[in-house]
């Protein structure tokens, strides 16, 4: 084994030897650490196993615990109930829905009827100026008739009274 | 005497390899060395930050 040889390999065990040294004073600072890290989780676990001078915090957890299963069946009931309501608020919808179709044809009936009445008001005041007018129209010939009447009488007793003057005239003379 | 020769020809040759390898060995132990230091200085950093977070 020559000089050089035995001086290159003397470094690399001298570099070994270095990292070995090294790695040993990183453990200990990993064991420092996890030592500290046990007294951490020694710290945490006295705090959630008898509390901190307060209720441990196993305790509260139980505690905790039952109020959620009390929400949860308070929460289950108030569901069903819930559940309920929109079927009957989903009823009540509908029964609306079919008194509003009732409603639109009400109207629609209600027009309808008004339409009708509307023109047999029409017809009925029509058939009223008629019989008006008719009323008028047989007054006035009622009137002319009386007049064409007494005008005959006039005529009839002027031909009678002529005649029996007449008569009463022959008479005398003879 | 050709016997003695080639005795000590082989122990040479064989002292050299037994040597090549010892050296081969002390750079692989110094490489895995170095490897396991990298480990636990990433291990140190994550037991650090896990210390402090409990700590807080």
């Amino acid at each position: 084994m020559t000089t050089s040889e035995t001086s290159k390999r003397s470094a690399s065990v001298s570099g070994l030897l270095h990292e070995i040294r090294e790695t040993q004073s990183d453990f200990a600072v990993i064991r420092a650490e996890l030592k500290l890290l046990h007294e951490n989780v020694k710290s945490i676990s006295a705090l959630v196993r008898d509390g901190n001078g307060d209720t441990s915090i196993l305790t509260r957890l139980a505690l905790l615990s039952q109020k959620i299963d009390d929400m949860q069946r308070w929460m289950d009931g108030h569901r069903s109930a819930h559940e309920k309501l929109k079927n009957d608020i989903n009823d009540v919808r509908k029964e609306f829905d079919e008194l509003k179709v009732s409603q639109i044809l009400i109207d629609k009936d209600v027009s309808q009827y008004r339409a009708r009445m509307a023109s047999e008001e029409e017809i009925t005041l029509d058939r009223i100026k008629k019989a008006e007018e008719f009323a008028h129209a047989q007054k006035m010939s009622h009137t002319k008739v009386n007049e064409e009447r007494q005008k005959l009488l006039l005529k009839i007793l002027g031909v009678i009274i002529l005649a029996a003057i007449t008569f009463f005239a022959g008479q005398h003379l003879r | 005497m050709n016997e003695k020769n080639d005795t000590d020809k082989a122990l040479e040759e064989d002292e050299e390899e037994t040597e090549k390898a010892l050296d081969k060995e002390i750079d692989k132990l110094t490489e895995d060395f170095k490897k396991l230091r990298k480990s636990c200085k990433t291990t140190t950093e994550a037991l650090q930050e896990l210390n402090d977070n409990l700590r807080d």
